[in-house]
């Protein structure tokens, strides 16, 4: 199992806010809020394009280990203020949704379990 | 309930900048009393689709935590205007939210199954003066 920091050593994702000594236990990918509190949990490395302030609800309530914004999407300041305030890891990634599963796959991180 | 735990939220219409800090702050209830971590996923779930759906859908209103010895009541209060079809609502995939509140990941149409699958107990009387959602999770 891979941690946030040794995922962002291994592909060059940036933090845009504080990188916790947490653990990826799963990866998921989905822009639905509904469909995230359904399936992320615990550990979760969530990939979604969306970065509105309620992304960051979503992640502290699943207890997500980060979530990661493809296509060098730019994230709001507001964003980021309430991600630090609820201790969210953020990441910016310069490729696609896709590009960011894929590299996860690589570094072993699987589904989430349903 | 003759003893236990109650808390008030107000849940203002349209306040989307808000959306999850009463769900963030019921799970923190939750977990400072010790409540099984399987369980305060479920509880929030639950109030994380209902808190959104007073936002998304309601004139605004009022959800209240209330916790005894056996059970978790959620209790969701909003002052209209009411759901039209209760039946349509239920179903996965309906969804009367706007195509710009779709655009921000909201209105899948997933909050109301969610609110059922992950509650042990749920009731829903609603006209054009308010919804009241009442949800019961057991603990033991």
């Amino acid at each position: 199992m891979i941690t946030v920091r040794q995922l962002i050593e291994k592909t060059g994702f940036t933090p845009l806010t504080p990188v916790p000594e947490a653990e990826i236990t799963s990866g998921y990918v989905c822009d639905m809020l509904s469909w995230v509190m359904a399936r992320a949990c615990n550990g979760t490395a969530w990939v979604t394009v969306q970065s509105h302030v309620n992304v960051v609800a979503v992640a502290s309530l699943t207890g997500c280990a980060c979530v990661i914004i493809p296509d060098n999407i730019a994230v709001s300041e507001e964003t980021l203020d309430a991600a630090r305030g609820r201790d969210v890891c953020i990441l910016s990634a310069p490729c696609t949704s896709y590009g960011v599963a894929a590299a996860l796959h690589d570094l072993g991180v699987g589904e989430v379990k349903r | 309930m003759s003893s236990g735990y109650k808390e008030s939220f107000s849940i203002v219409a349209g306040d989307f900048a808000s959306a999850g800090e009463v769900s963030a702050r019921i799970k923190i209830i939750l977990r400072m009393i010790g409540i099984d971590p399987a369980i305060i996923r479920r509880v929030s779930i639950a109030a994380y689709e209902a808190e959104l759906n007073m936002i998304i859908h309601s004139f605004g209103g009022e959800m209240t935590l209330k916790i005894d010895s056996g059970s978790i009541h959620i209790d969701c209060v909003d002052t209209g205007p009411g759901i039209e079809d209760i039946e349509m609502a239920m179903k996965e995939g309906f969804s009367t939210a706007s195509p710009d509140i779709q655009m921000m990941g909201f209105g899948a149409g997933m909050g109301l199954p969610n609110i059922k699958k992950n509650s042990d107990e749920m009731e829903i009387r609603s006209d054009p003066g308010g919804t009241h959602l009442h949800l019961k999770f057991n603990i033991v």
